[in-house]
């Protein structure tokens, strides 16, 4: 049975500067997201259940070019 | 008071209006982005430039993210990288931590973006004067910055 202690080391290098991190958490508060932001979100939902659609039907449209035996062995 | 540098973030984005999202999201958070649509731009950059950290997207032409984001960790294995990504399956995810990613984040969770971006940035910035201390290097590769080499050895006594 191991009984030895857990030992966490925290290292100051890991450890966020709460002014500098305060500071950016209040830049960056959703209240001032800009349009492009929450236009781009928007849009990103619209189109990413979209743009799978037309690619698929693309790929059913055109068949893949037949490919002719590379030595004559056919299967 | 000490000031702090600005922090600097590479995005690396085929999509325009996401590269313009990205740059006006961070600007709102007071960091400085640079923006490219290609992995060949990115490792130029990457080389030229000092960055804080990189955020880029999976499917790039040509050289896609999974190996750029090894290339990148050849040149700066310290600066972590961030998937801001289309793929959302589990497989790509584990793809990207195992090419070296940081942290995955799969589009349009631009709120898990920024929290995940100022997280790494609080701790890349520093007030000038203050060593940096890259976010992978071992504890043994950490040595005091405030020990004066040069300086005399100092002496405990009265004068006579």
């Amino acid at each position: 049975m191991n009984t030895e202690p857990l030992v966490r080391l925290s290292r100051n290098a890991e450890r966020p500067d709460p002014e500098i991190h305060d500071e950016l958490e209040s830049a960056a508060s959703p209240n001032k997201w800009s349009t492009v932001v929450r236009s781009w979100v928007v849009e990103f939902r619209q189109r990413g259940r979209n743009e799978r659609v037309p690619a698929f039907d693309s790929l059913l449209k055109n068949p893949l070019p037949a490919t002719a035996p590379a030595d004559g062995n056919a299967f | 008071m000490p000031s702090k540098h600005q922090p600097r973030v590479l995005c690396v984005d085929d999509d325009e209006d996401s590269r313009v999202m990205l740059r006006t999201l961070l600007a709102l958070a007071r960091i400085e982005a640079k923006t490219v649509s290609t992995a060949a731009n990115a490792l130029f950059l990457m080389r030229a430039e000092r960055f804080d950290l990189c955020v880029m997207e999976v499917w790039l032409p040509g050289v896609d993210g999974f190996e750029l984001c090894r290339q990148i960790r050849n040149i700066e294995p310290h600066v972590p990288v961030l998937f801001f990504a289309s793929a959302a399956d589990a497989a790509d995810k584990k793809k990207g931590l195992k090419a070296g990613a940081t942290v995955y984040v799969v589009k349009p969770d631009v709120a898990g973006l920024l929290r995940t971006v100022m997280h790494f940035v609080s701790l890349a910035v520093r007030p000038t004067g203050k060593q940096a201390i890259p976010l992978r290097r071992k504890v043994k590769d950490i040595s005091p910055p405030f020990i004066n080499k040069t300086a005399q050895p100092l002496s405990i006594g009265w004068k006579r």
